[in-house]
C-alpha cells in the first residue's frame, strides 16, 4: 500500500498544481475579458455619446461579420439564401452575418456548452422552451438597454407593443427580443375523411366522436392500427381533459397549471376527478386495441405511421397538420386527411411572444450592430420574407389574395425550416394556398376566444426549485406516461402512486415557491 | 495433429455447437438488416423487419447514391482520420505499455496509477469542451477527431499485459549485444508483440470509425464531417432528409426514411467487413515465440 | 530518483508522450470537477460562479431513488463481468483451438459484427424482436399456439433481455483480448504437454488458463472500476421512456438524464459524475488492493 499512498500524495500534488494553474489562467482570463468588457463600455459609452451628438446615428463605419447561432437541421440553398441576405446587409449596415446551425439532434447539450464554453458568437435563438429566463439569469445573454434600443432598433421598439418586450423582460431587464407574433398552440385530431365517410361519422367535436372512430377502425378487420400513440401525442393528450373542464393557462415546461380566474396554481397533488375519468377512459381504449400496445416503445413516430397508411389517426398540432396535409395530398387525394380542434368551446390562451426570440451574447464583440441586424430581419419585410420562405419567385411567392404559394424549389429552403423563429412578425408572415380547407376557420375560431392572462409572459425563477424541477420531471416520465396512454393495469392504484411520487418528489414546495412568485408578478402588473 | 482423439472430438463437436449457435444468433441480425435496407419502405414500416423481403427495393440505397458526393467526402475523412489516428496511437500505446510493464522500472506503478486514474475520474464535459475549444483551438480541426482517441487506459492496461507475457529473456538478449532500451523495443520487442498490436490496433481503428460524438461537439465544416456522423445525422434527422428529397427531387413522401437507415448502416459495416480478414492474419495466426516450431 | 533517473533515461523519455497527453486531456479538465459545488454563471465561467455548497447533490439524494438506481447500475454491471468474462474467455478458447483456418476467421467475423451496429439500430432490432402485434418472438409464440408475451410492459424479462443484448454485442469485440492473449502463449509448452499425454481439456486446464490470467484480472479490474457507471446507450435504446419498465432497468445515468433533459443543469450533472467518480474510486483502490496481496504483478498499480 506503500504506492498506493505515495501515488496519492502524487496526485494531490498534481491535482493541486493543476487547480492552481486553472484558477491562474482563468482569473486572468477573466480579468482581461472584464477588463477588455470595461474598455468596451467605454467605447461604447463614447459611442453613445457621438450618438446623441449626432442625434441617435449608429456608427457602422467598420465592416464587421456577425455570428448567428440557430437551431435547425439547415437546409440546402440556406448558403445561396443568406448570400443574398449579405449583399443587402453589407449595403445597410455594412455587415455580413456567418449562420451556424446547431443539429436538433442534442440540441439542449449543444445550446449549453455555446455558453459554457465562452465560445465567441453574436447571435443566438432563445425561446421559453429552450429556457430563456434561466439562461439570462444566468448572465448568458446582453442586457438591451433602452439606451441601446433608441440607438440601434429604433424600428423595433417602434413596432412592438410594450407588452412584447416585457416577454423578454427578466427582473426589469431586457435580454431578448421575442418574436412580434401571438402564437395560439392548437391541440387536434388528424383523421382520414375517407374513412369517417365510410362508418358514417360526421365529424370529431368531443372525445366520444373520437372514440366511435377509432372503434370503427379497430373493428373493421382492415388490418389498420387505429392510433400508433407516441410522445408527441401523449404529451397532448392530456389536452384533451380541457374539453370537459376548466379554463386553466398551462405553465408547459414545469406541469403546472393555474385557474384563469384566480392566478392560483391547481394542485396536482390532489385528487382530480376529470384526470382519473381521462385515464380510464385512455385504459379501456388500450384494452380493446384503440391505442397501439407499442404506444410507449414505437420507434415510428405516429405521423410517419399515419402517412405510410399504418394507422388512422393522430394527434399533433394545427401547423404540422397542415404540413401533413400537403403531404398526404400529393401522393394519397382520396384520404382526404382531416384536422379537428380539441377544444372547440373553452377558453384558449395564448403561448408568451417568448415562444420564440432572438438574443445577443453576453460575449457578442458587436452587440451594436447585431442589434442592428435583429432590428432589419424584424422590420423589413425583404428581410423577414426571404429568411423566413428563400428567394422570392425561387422557393416561393405570393398569390392574389396575399397566401403563401410554395414554388418547386421549395424543399430547397422549407418555409420556416432554418429557424427564422426568433423575428417572426403578424405583418409578414403568410399562411399557405394549398393547406387544409379549414384552416383559417379553425385559427379564427380559436382566437375569437383568447382570453387574456397576466401570466402570458411571466418567466418563472427555477433556481431556488430546480431540485424539486429535475425530481418532477423523472416522476413524470416514470409514472405519468403510463397512466396517460392507459397502460396502467388499476388506474386507481396507479394514480394514487403518481400523487404520491409527486408529493414525495416535493410537488408542494415547488407550488409555494411558484405561487409566490407569481403572486408578486401580478401584483406589480 | 493429423488424427483426432476422443477428447479432440468430442471438444470439436462442444466447441462448434457453441460457436454455432453464437454466430447464428449474431448472423440473424444481418440479415435482417440486409433484408430491411432491400424492403419497401411502407411494408417495412407496416409489418417490421422480416428475414426475406416482402417486395424488393433498392429505394434505400438509390437514396443515397443520388447523392454521393457527401458520402464519398465523408468516407474520405473516417478512413484519413482512423489511418492516422491508428498508425499513431498503437504506436504511443505500446511504447507506453511496455515501459510500464517493465519489471526493472521503479516507477512504473507511479505511472500506471496516473494514467489509470484517468479512467475513473473526468472534469466532465464542459471543461474538457471548454479546453479544446478555447486552448487548443480544435474548432473544425481534423485534430479534434484523433486526439480524444489517441490513447485509453484500456488499451494501455492491455497492452501492458501482452508485454508481461514476452519471457524477458528477449530484452535480455538485446542487452546482451549491447542494443539500447530504444532498439529493443523497436526491433525486438514490437515484433514478437505482433497479435497484441494487430487487436489493440484493430480496437483503437474501430473506436475512430465508430465515433460521431466529437464530430457532433467540434466540426461544423460540412467538408471535416466524418462518415458516422454523417449517417448519425441521417439517423436521427428528418427534416435532413426531407432536404434531401428536395436535392434529389423526390415527393416528400416518397423518402423511405427506415429502409434508408439500414441502407446506411449497410455502406457503413461493408467496408470493415472486407479490410478485417486481412487485420486477422496477424492476430489469428500469432507468432511463435523461442525456436520451437508449433 | 535521480540515480533511476540517469538509469532509465530511455525509459523515462519513452514515458513523456503519455504523461504530456493525459495530463492535457485529462488532468487539466479535471479542475473542472468544482462545477459540482458551484452554481455555474456562462458570464462568470467555471472558477469565478458562486458557491453552491451541496446543492447540486440535493436532487440525486432526495429523489427516494439514489439507492434503486445505484443498486440496479451495480447489479447490472457485476451481472455482465461474470457473464461476459464465461462468455468471451469459451468463446476465445474454442476459437484458438480450433481446426480450419476459414472456419476460424468466418466465426471470428461474424461474432464481430454485432459490434458495429449502434445502440440506435439495435434498439430498432429488438423492438422488431419483441413487440407484441409483430414482434417476431410473437408471431412464433402465436403460431405454435401460446399466448404472446407483451414484454414491454412486464419489467421482469428485462434483466435477462439486456443481459442478453449486452453480451451479444460486446462478446466477438472482448474475446479478441483473450484470443491475442492465447496466441501469445509459447507454442512450445503445449507441444510438450501434448508429448506427455495431456488431453485437449487438460491443456486448456493446466495451460491456457493459468497464462491468461493476468489479461483476465487486468480487464475485470477495469470493468469493476467502473461499476458505477451504467451504459447508457443500452439501457436508453432498448429501453427508452417507458416508465412501466423503469423499476427494474433505470441505472444511475439514464435517471440523470431524463431528471436533468429540460433543465440542462452543469452543475447538478457534474454533481451526480463526481458521485460515481469517487465510488468507483473507493472500490477500485479496494480491489486493487487485494488484489496486489494476492499476486503483485496482477494488480493495475
Amino acid at each position: 500500500m506503500a504506492v498506493n499512498k505515495t501515488g496519492l500524495v502524487l496526485l494531490v500534488t498534481i491535482l493541486f498544481a493543476v487547480l492552481l494553474a486553472g484558477c491562474g489562467g482563468s482569473n486572468n482570463e477573466n480579468g482581461a475579458a472584464s477588463s477588455a468588457a470595461a474598455s468596451k463600455q467605454s467605447a461604447s459609452a463614447a459611442v453613445a455619446s457621438d450618438d446623441a451628438a449626432q442625434g441617435d446615428k449608429a456608427d457602422t463605419s467598420k465592416p464587421v461579420t456577425l455570428k448567428m447561432v440557430l437551431i435547425s437541421d439547415g437546409a440546402p440553398d440556406a448558403k445561396l439564401v443568406y448570400e443574398e441576405v449579405n449583399k443587402k446587409l453589407q449595403q445597410d449596415i455594412n455587415a455580413t452575418v456567418d449562420i451556424e446551425f446547431i443539429p436538433f439532434a442534442d440540441w439542449q447539450k449543444a445550446y449549453s456548452l455555446k455558453f459554457a464554453s465562452g465560445e465567441d458568437f453574436d447571435l443566438i435563438v432563445t425561446a421559453t422552451w429552450g429556457q430563456f429566463a434561466d439562461y439570462a439569469r444566468k448572465g448568458a445573454f446582453k442586457a438591451l438597454t433602452p439606451e441601446l434600443m433608441k440607438t440601434y432598433a429604433p424600428r423595433t421598439l417602434e413596432s412592438s407593443k410594450q407588452e412584447v418586450l416585457d416577454a423578454g423582460t427578466v427582473d426589469g431587464q431586457l435580454y431578448a427580443l421575442p418574436m412580434n407574433y401571438r402564437e395560439i398552440s392548437v391541440y387536434g385530431y388528424v383523421v382520414r375523411g375517407d374513412l369517417m365517410k365510410k362508418y358514417g361519422i360526421k365529424a370529431i367535436d368531443s372525445l366520444d366522436d373520437y372514440e366511435s372512430y377509432l372503434k370503427a377502425v379497430a373493428e373493421d378487420g382492415s388490418g389498420l392500427v387505429p392510433w400508433e400513440a407516441t410522445s408527441y401525442d401523449n404529451w397532448i393528450i392530456p389536452h384533451m381533459q380541457l374539453q370537459e373542464l376548466r379554463d386553466r393557462y398551462e405553465m408547459g415546461t414545469l406541469g403546472v397549471s393555474v385557474d384563469l380566474a384566480t392566478n392560483q396554481i391547481v394542485d396536482a397533488s390532489a385528487s382530480d376527478p376529470q384526470a382519473l375519468a381521462l385515464y380510464k377512459r385512455m385504459k379501456t381504449w388500450n384494452e380493446k386495441g384503440y391505442i397501439s400496445k407499442n404506444s410507449l416503445v414505437n420507434k415510428v413516430s405516429s405521423k410517419d405511421s399515419f402517412v405510410n397508411g399504418k394507422s388512422a389517426t393522430f394527434l399533433t398540432n394545427l401547423l404540422d397538420a397542415n404540413a401533413t396535409f400537403q403531404t398526404v395530398q400529393a401522393a394519397h387525394p382520396d384520404w382526404d386527411v382531416r384536422f379537428y380542434p380539441i377544444n372547440t368551446s373553452n377558453k384558449v390562451v395564448a403561448n408568451s411572444y417568448m415562444a420564440n426570440g432572438m438574443a445577443i451574447n453576453a460575449k457578442s464583440k458587436n452587440p451594436e450592430r447585431a442589434l442592428m441586424l435583429l432590428d432589419l430581419f424584424k422590420n423589413d419585410a425583404w428581410y423577414n420574407q426571404t429568411t423566413t420562405y428563400g428567394l422570392q419567385g425561387k422557393h416561393w411567392d405570393r398569390s392574389a389574395d396575399g397566401k403563401l404559394i410554395l414554388l418547386p424549389d421549395s424543399p430547397n429552403y422549407p418555409p420556416d425550416g432554418t429557424c427564422p423563429w426568433g423575428w417572426r412578425d403578424e405583418r409578414y408572415y403568410l399562411t399557405s394556398k394549398d393547406g387544409l380547407p379549414n384552416f383559417d376557420e379553425v385559427m379564427k375560431s380559436q382566437r375569437d376566444r383568447v382570453a387574456l392572462t397576466k401570466l402570458n409572459d411571466f418567466q418563472p425563477d427555477l433556481d431556488k426549485i430546480k431540485t424539486q424541477q429535475a425530481a418532477l420531471a423523472d416522476v413524470a416520465s416514470q409514472y405519468q406516461a403510463p397512466l396517460t396512454l392507459g397502460f396502467a393495469k388499476d388506474v386507481d392504484k396507479a394514480y394514487d402512486e403518481l400523487l404520491a411520487k409527486r408529493k414525495q418528489a416535493g410537488f408542494e414546495k415547488l407550488q409555494q415557491e411558484l405561487q409566490a412568485q407569481i403572486d408578486r408578478y401580478v401584483a406589480a402588473k | 495433429m493429423a488424427h483426432y482423439t476422443k477428447d479432440r472430438m468430442l471438444f470439436n463437436i462442444l466447441g462448434c455447437a457453441f460457436i454455432g449457435l453464437l454466430c447464428l444468433l449474431c448472423i440473424v441480425p444481418l440479415l435482417l438488416i440486409l433484408s430491411g435496407s432491400l424492403s419497401e419502405e411502407e411494408a417495412l414500416v407496416r409489418h417490421g423487419f422480416r428475414l426475406i423481403p416482402e417486395h424488393l427495393s433498392l429505394a434505400g440505397y438509390e437514396l443515397v447514391f443520388k447523392a454521393p458526393g457527401d458520402i464519398v467526402r465523408a468516407f474520405g475523412v473516417s478512413l484519413f482520420v482512423l489511418m492516422a489516428g491508428t498508425a499513431l496511437g498503437t504506436f504511443l500505446t505500446a511504447m507506453t505499455s511496455y515501459v510500464i510493464g517493465r519489471r526493472d522500472f521503479k516507477y512504473r506503478n507511479y505511472f500506471s496509477f496516473y494514467i489509470y486514474f484517468t479512467s475513473v475520474f473526468s472534469g466532465g464535459l464542459v471543461p474538457w469542451y471548454l479546453l479544446m475549444v478555447n486552448y487548443y483551438h480544435m474548432k473544425d480541426n481534423l485534430l479534434a477527431l484523433i486526439l480524444p482517441l489517441l490513447m485509453n487506459v484500456f488499451y494501455i492496461l492491455v497492452m501492458k499485459s501482452f508485454f508481461a507475457s514476452i519471457p524477458e529473456a528477449i530484452a535480455e538478449s538485446g542487452k546482451i549485444d549491447g542494443a539500447g532500451e530504444l532498439r529493443i523495443f523497436l526491433t525486438l520487442m514490437l515484433p514478437v508483440a505482433k497479435p497484441g498490436l494487430a487487436t489493440i490496433a484493430l480496437f483503437i481503428g474501430l473506436g475512430y470509425w465508430n465515433d460521431w460524438s466529437n464530430a457532433m461537439l467540434f466540426i461544423h465544416d460540412q467538408n471535416l464531417v466524418p462518415l458516422q456522423y454523417y449517417l448519425y445525422n441521417l439517423m436521427n434527422k428528418t427534416e435532413m432528409l426531407n432536404n434531401l428529397a428536395g436535392k434529389t427531387g423526390m415527393p416528400i413522401p416518397d423518402i423511405p426514411k427506415e429502409t434508408f437507415k439500414l441502407a446506411m448502416t449497410v455502406i457503413v459495416i461493408a467496408p470493415v467487413f472486407f479490410v478485417y480478414p486481412f487485420l486477422q492474419r496477424f492476430i489469428v495466426s500469432g507468432v511463435t515465440v523461442g525456436s520451437v516450431k508449433g | 530518483m535521480i540515480k533511476e533517473l540517469r538509469k532509465h533515461k530511455v525509459l523515462f523519455a519513452m514515458m513523456v508522450p503519455a504523461v504530456v497527453y493525459f495530463f492535457l486531456l485529462c488532468y487539466l479538465p479535471m479542475a473542472g470537477t468544482v462545477l459540482a459545488f458551484k452554481n455555474y454563471r456562462f458570464d462568470k465561467g467555471i472558477f469565478l460562479s458562486p458557491w453552491a455548497g451541496l446543492d447540486n447533490f440535493e436532487f440525486f439524494f432526495r429523489s427516494g431513488k439514489a439507492l434503486l438506481v445505484t443498486s440496479n447500475t451495480v447489479l447490472y454491471n457485476a451481472a455482465f463481468i461474470v457473464s461476459g468474462l464465461l462468455l468471451q474467455l469459451a468463446v476465445a478458447i474454442v476459437i484458438a483451438e480450433m481446426g480450419g483456418r476459414f472456419l476460424r476467421k468466418a466465426a471470428q467475423s461474424v461474432l464481430l459484427f454485432p459490434f458495429f451496429l449502434s445502440w440506435v439500430v439495435v434498439g430498432a432490432i429488438v423492438y422488431n424482436l419483441l413487440n407484441y402485434d409483430y414482434g417476431f418472438l410473437n408471431v412464433l409464440l402465436r403460431a405454435v399456439g401460446l399466448q404472446p408475451i407483451d414484454f414491454y410492459s412486464s419489467p421482469g424479462w428485462w434483466k435477462y433481455i439486456l443481459l442478453f443484448f449486452h453480451n451479444w454485442k460486446y462478446v466477438g469485440y472482448n474475446s479478441l483480448v483473450y484470443l491475442a492473449a492465447i496466441i501469445g502463449i509459447d507454442r512450445s509448452l503445449y507441444e510438450a504437454a501434448s508429448i506427455d499425454g495431456a488431453n485437449v481439456f487438460q491443456r486448456i486446464r493446466r495451460i491456457t488458463l493459468p497464462l491468461i490470467v493476468p489479461t483476465t484480472v487486468i480487464m475485470v479490474l477495469l470493468s469493476v472500476g467502473n461499476i458505477f457507471r451504467g451504459n447508457f446507450d443500452l439501457f436508453y435504446q432498448l429501453v427508452g421512456s417507458n416508465g412501466l419498465l423503469f423499476n427494474a432497468t433505470d441505472v444511475i445515468d439514464t435517471f440523470v438524464f431524463r431528471s436533468l433533459l429540460s433543465s440542462q443543469d452543469i452543475g447538478m450533472s457534474a454533481a451526480t459524475g463526481l458521485y460515481q467518480s469517487v465510488v468507483c474510486f473507493a472500490v477500485i483502490l479496494a480491489t486493487n488492493a487485494l488484489v496486489r496481496r494476492v499476486q503483485p504483478d496482477y494488480s493495475l498499480f
